[in-house]
């Protein structure tokens, strides 16, 4: 689904932000990107959803070639992905459905259809009840959750999330990841950058780690090895 | 109420079907019917959301509309003032005369029968005879000279033929009438009055230009006006910009509202342009019908009619558009994620 072949990136003041990637994410995986701060996480995240192009290398997503993609057709690439932030990105001048709905009509889709999908999308985040609520009344841990909601509500087939926990407590964090793969659970392939150690090795999924901008891991972690 | 049920049944049915193929991590897609529904919807949407917004703030909204209302409102004004000045001046004896100064020694038989051949002359629409002794007590009464003349041992001027020739757009016509008049025994000197009709289309074309001239630079300055609201605009909703670019949207789809923005401070201007000339039109429309029945005209002065209101209105919200459309392409463009 995702593939990395050779990938440098280099940015404008000459750091080399991702020496030599090459990795391979089937469909329907669920990998966890991990290493300190400046490691190059955010840069593999933002080479994915194209927000940067790569310096050298390929990079393929859905059979996608990204180093082909024109800037007039990364609008309808990105309809493709779902995208969970860590600062959630959420608008505090509508309501929580209106939030959710941004990708739908971003999209063109009619009305009933979009008041079912969000509902829908509430619905599995568990907050159907807050649709009317604007986003800046509702706790940290309901804010992310409003944010994945707003990802996934585009059926996507990519999820991408860039430390969607960093700002919550243990058991919310918990809550989150269990939420991610609940959607990997019905097939969608998911790709969740955290530093979150413990979180991570609790579950049990592949994990990628980056070190100064180089692959130095890739692998289920061995002690508590239990591949699903 | 049963009927529009079943109805209501029936339109949810195939979107039952399309929930069933849809399931599973497939991506979301949407077919041509619906997008162009929905595109229509989205533009219906964001009109209204962008008149929601200039009426959020009234003030500045009301003052960017007054600026762009009166920078329009003046070539207007010149405009219009000078479609007021040439009926006006319709109105009046606009026609092109020649005089015929006869010799002074002319008998009166030779001018009785001289003016009879220039009447039954099919070019000649009119004759007027003007004795040396009329022309004296004219001279009197127009000048105030009166006094002077009298001193005078003999009337110093001579008599005169008034021609009003019947074809007065065709100078070539009127040339070759002048110069068969000039061959005539009994002429001294003709001359063409030509020269005040003449002065005053060159002033009305003068009028023409620098009103032309004035639109074109203050249409610059509408624009330029759009151009830094709408900017202001984008700004403050960067956020919102950057949000909507990261789940899919292109920069038509942000663009859409602040292209409708700058629509609305276009039509707003032009409308508040139009009226302004109204309330002109209205302030002066009493002093100048006053004027005009003390000379014994009936002139009325006449407003912005519907033709000013369409154009202003019209020709400012294109403005506006373009302004905002200028901004959007340039600003929006700057806006991506990083």
């Amino acid at each position: 689904m995702i593939t990395f072949d050779n990938v440098n990136k280099r940015y404008a003041s000459g750091q080399d932000a991702l020496v030599r990637i090459s990795l391979e994410i089937p469909r329907g995986d669920m990998v966890f990107l991990t290493g300190h701060s400046g490691a190059g996480k955010s840069t593999l995240l933002r080479l994915v959803t194209a927000i940067e192009r790569p310096t050298k290398g390929t990079i393929l997503v859905a059979g996608q070639n990204l180093n082909r993609l024109r800037n007039s057709q990364v609008p309808y690439y990105r309809r493709n992905l779902g995208i969970v932030f860590q600062n959630h990105q959420l608008l505090f001048d509508r309501s929580v459905f209106d939030n959710i709905a941004l990708p739908l009509s971003v999209a063109g889709c009619n009305r009933r259809e979009l008041g079912r999908r969000v509902r829908a999308a509430l619905d599995k985040v568990g907050l159907l009840h807050k649709e009317k609520q604007n986003p800046i009344m509702l706790s940290g841990g309901e804010q992310q959750r409003v944010g994945i909601a707003r990802a996934v509500v585009n059926k996507p087939a990519i999820l991408v999330a860039d430390e969607p926990t960093g700002n919550l407590d243990p058991q919310l964090s918990q809550e989150i990841m269990q939420l991610f793969a609940d959607f990997n659970a019905v097939g969608v392939t998911v790709m969740v950058a955290s530093h979150d150690l413990e979180l991570i090795a609790r579950m049990r999924r592949r994990v990628l780690t980056l070190q100064a901008g180089q692959l130095i891991y890739d692998g289920v972690p061995s002690r508590e090895a239990n591949p699903v | 109420m049963k009927q529009t049920q079943s109805r209501s049944q029936r339109q949810a049915n195939p979107s039952a079907e399309k929930r069933t193929r849809s399931t599973g991590a497939v991506a979301a897609r949407t077919d041509f019917g619906d997008l162009w529904r929905s595109w229509l919807g989205h533009h219906r949407e964001v009109a209204l959301e962008s008149l929601r917004r200039f009426f959020a703030t009234p003030m500045a909204s009301i003052m960017t509309a007054l600026v762009i209302a009166i920078a329009l409102a003046l070539p207007a004004a010149l405009q219009l003032g000078l479609a007021n000045f040439q009926r006006a001046v319709a109105g009046w004896d606009g026609q092109p005369q020649i005089s015929v100064f006869l010799h002074k020694g002319a008998r009166d038989a030779a001018v009785e029968s001289f003016a009879a051949k220039l009447r039954s002359d099919p070019a000649v629409a009119e004759v007027t005879y003007i004795s040396p002794e009329e022309a004296l007590a004219e001279f009197e009464q127009a000048s105030g000279l009166g006094d002077v003349l009298a001193g005078l041992d003999a009337n110093p001027l001579p008599a005169v033929l008034l021609l009003r020739p019947r074809d007065t757009q065709d100078n070539d016509k009127l040339q070759i009438l002048v110069a068969n008049l000039q061959q005539q025994a009994l002429t001294d000197s003709v001359v063409l009055d030509l020269a005040w009709v003449q002065r005053l289309t060159q002033l009305t074309e003068l009028g023409q230009r620098l009103s032309a001239g004035l639109a074109v630079l203050l249409a610059l300055g509408v624009i330029l006006v759009v151009v830094n609201t709408i900017r202001l605009h984008i700004e403050s909703r960067r956020e919102e910009i950057l949000v909507v670019k990261l789940v899919g949207g292109t920069n038509a789809f942000v663009r859409r509202p602040f292209l409708y923005s700058g629509l609305c401070y276009g039509f707003c201007g032009g409308l508040l342009a139009w009226l302004l000339l109204l309330g002109g039109v209205l302030l002066l429309s009493g002093p100048i019908a006053g004027l005009s029945s003390s000379y014994g005209s009936n002139y009325a002065l006449a407003g912005p009619g519907f033709s000013y209101f369409l154009g202003l209105t019209a020709g400012a919200a294109l403005l506006g558009l373009l302004g905002a459309w200028l901004a959007a392409t340039r600003h929006i463009r700057a806006i991506e994620p990083t």
